[in-house]
């Protein structure tokens, strides 16, 4: 290795440590201060090692930290954000490739209109669209309901999903499509058959991109879905800014680490199928 | 299983480019038609069409009599093979082969019945479980042909099968192609720009140019007696001479020399004037006339050795002309040949129009 390329790796590796230090500390004190007592977290400062691993901090946030009047932890709030997620997922996603399909293979008239508005959609930012939208459920009568909040995260989470899967499906050979209708499949054979199957990479993407923003959303929750389903984020949002009696940061972290855990967990389990779905190309053969 | 197709004043427009513009063809029953032409020429947009799988603006289409104009695809007994192969990249070869009987809701036992007899007439059997990326160039093919026949159309819609593939596949491929044909003699249509394609395979040929056909016949008839210089000039490898000259009489006069027209077939009685001389490579000796005709004082300028053929290309009176030659022909450029032309089965074409005359 020649001196100035030992230098390059030298600086390559100042570099990714230093970024791997910023990103990882804030979780260290996190991780670390959860698992201290208060008491010991007032000697020791936030950056030492706990002592011993002691879970009571998570069990109070998981079942007896106060959110607001009722003192039940997060674990409300976490049961409440996957009843949200699952359904807003899986409904945004088989839109967005219906829709992404439909544009793509079918050019229903107008589909250029309809591409723009989709790019609206997908790009305006959704404050502009809260004040209709709450007057528009009240008039129907679902607002705060869990359908309401489900609605609104399909409302603006298909426009970016179909404008995802067009892009994918754009890449696919025509012939492809040609060659099914020969064979006799229709509309829909030819999307359950053909057409999702081969989406399976871009689906990945999509559902880690739909979850992991549904999961982190705040302001929807807080307006649309009302207090028996506000989402978890919501709950951490109380849990923090309660304060009866003395602050307990200990709590605060752990509840804070299991908000964040689920979008961790699907970036660790799908970190790879992420990056093969969005860097994977159009289907050869 | 096979059937006629007529097209009737075909109209296809992509917005408002038409690229077809009443097109009349008509394909006997068991007909294996080549439609050749050059890029862009439309040859994909009437296959297409006849398929269902383009709109068609104006006409008819007939398959068997009956009109299939607003047809949808699956109804018209057809089959089709595409350039891509198109294969469902996630079926196995067997799922692709029996794909569309299962659209169709055939029942297993039929199903499992025909993928086995076409896997076996193709040689596909030992990849019936292999996914199509698994499979060589000329296998993926076998399985588009196959997906096309397990469907027992009586028309097979063929989009340049074999241009995705090397030489020696794509002679063998042709060869089984031909085989094929011979065999099941269903109708065929098949889209190529390779003229060895077209003239091996065709019963006849269509050579379209810019939306239109320009001639519709037999390889021979297009060979030999091409319709215009433009069929000329795309049929034929060295390509076809061209001279251009005087009609006078019964002679074709060009550089001086008064070429002999009385074997030549006219359509019509000639009148004088300008007209172009096409002759073929193989219609220029370098022998010098056996029968005493006119020689013409020729330099070889270029030699190119085919093997079985030598291509020459020869000066003469500040044209260059290429000439088919015998392979073991000894001749060096620089050298000087006398050059006969094989009048009576030359082509005249009008100077202006390039219609044959
Ligand atoms: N989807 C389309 N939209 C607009 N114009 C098109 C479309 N498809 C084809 N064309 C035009 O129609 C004409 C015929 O195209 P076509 O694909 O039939 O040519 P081709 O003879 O099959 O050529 P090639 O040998 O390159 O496949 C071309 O001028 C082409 O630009
Ligand atoms: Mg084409």
């Amino acid at each position: 290795m020649t001196r100035s390329a030992l230098l390059q790796r030298i600086a390559l590796y100042a570099f990714l440590l230093t970024a791997a230090a910023i990103f990882g500390l804030p979780l260290y004190v996190m991780v670390a201060t959860s698992l201290k007592s208060m008491p010991e977290l007032r000697e020791t400062g936030i950056f030492a090692l706990p002592r011993a691993l002691d879970p009571s901090a998570w069990r109070m946030a998981w079942t007896g930290a106060c959110t607001g009047l009722t003192c039940g932890g997060i674990s409300p709030g976490f049961w409440n954000s996957v009843k949200i997620v699952v359904p807003s997922v899986g409904l945004t996603v088989l839109a967005g490739a219906l829709n992404g399909y439909a544009m793509t293979f079918w050019k229903p008239p107008l589909s250029g209109l309809l591409l723009g508005l989709m790019v609206l959609g997908a790009f305006l930012p959704h404050q502009i669209f809260l004040y209709p939208l709450v007057q528009w459920l009240s008039a129907i009568g679902i607002y705060q309901t869990l359908p309401a909040i489900i609605v609104i995260h399909c409302i603006f989470g298909i426009p970016l999903m179909t404008l995802l899967f067009r892009g994918y499906y754009s890449g696919l050979p025509r012939q492809l499509f040609l060659a099914a209708q020969i064979d006799g499949a229709g509309f829909w054979r030819i999307f359950l058959c053909i057409m999702l199957p081969l989406a399976a990479p871009v689906t990945v993407v999509a559902v880690i991109l739909q979850s992991t923003a549904i999961w982190n959303d705040f302001l929807l929750g807080l307006v649309f879905a009302g207090r028996e389903n506000l989402p978890m984020t919501v709950q951490l949002n109380n849990i923090v800014n309660t304060v009866t009696g003395e602050r307990d940061y200990t709590v605060d972290m752990a509840a804070t680490v299991l908000t964040a855990l689920v979008p961790l967990a699907i970036f660790l389990l799908s970190g790879r199928w992420f990056v093969r779905g969005i860097t994977a190309g159009a289907v050869k053969g | 299983m096979t059937a006629s197709v007529t097209l009737s004043g075909l109209r296809i427009e992509y917005g408002h480019h038409v690229a077809i513009d009443g097109l009349d063809l008509s394909i006997r029953e068991g007909e294996f038609v080549v439609l050749l032409g050059p890029s862009g020429c439309g040859k994909s947009t009437l296959l297409n069409a006849i398929a269902g799988l383009e709109p068609v603006a104006g006409g008819r289409i007939e398959i068997g009599g009956a009109d299939m104009t607003r047809a949808l695809p699956k109804d018209r007994g057809i089959g089709m093979v595409f350039q891509s192969y198109a294969l469902y990249p996630h079926m196995s070869v067997e799922r692709n082969l029996s794909f569309a009987l299962a659209s169709a809701g055939r029942p297993k036992r039929e199903i499992a019945q025909r993928v086995a007899d076409v896997a076996g007439m193709l040689q596909l059997t030992p990849y019936l479980k292999r996914k199509p990326a698994a499979l060589s160039g000329g296998q993926r093919q076998r399985v588009a042909i196959g997906r096309a026949l397990v469907r027992e159309a009586a028309v097979f819609l063929f989009d340049e099968p074999l241009s995705n593939l090397d030489a020696k596949l794509r002679n063998d491929l042709r060869v089984e192609i031909k085989k094929l044909h011979q065999r099941i003699a269903s109708t065929m249509i098949y889209v190529t720009h390779d003229q060895v394609e077209a003239m091996t395979l065709g019963d006849r040929i269509a050579v379209m140019k810019g939306g239109e056909i320009q001639q519709f016949d037999t390889p021979e008839e297009i060979y030999h007696r091409p319709a215009n210089r433009f069929v000329a000039e795309f049929m034929g490898a060295p390509m076809m001479n061209f001279l251009e000259g005087r009609i006078e009489g019964r002679s074709f006069l060009w550089q001086g020399q008064r070429l002999d027209l009385s074997g030549y077939g006219f359509r019509t009685a000639p009148q004088d004037g300008p007209a172009v001389l096409g002759l073929r490579p193989e219609h220029v000796h370098t022998t010098g006339p056996a029968d005493g005709g006119t020689a013409l004082a020729a330099q070889i300028t270029l030699v190119e050795p085919m093997g079985p053929e030598t291509v020459l290309w020869a000066e003469t009176g500040g044209e260059t002309l290429r000439i088919r030659a015998a392979g073991d022909i000894h001749a060096e450029p620089g050298q000087a040949a006398a050059l006969a032309f094989d009048m009576p089965r030359a082509a005249l074409f009008d100077a202006a129009t390039g219609e044959r005359l």
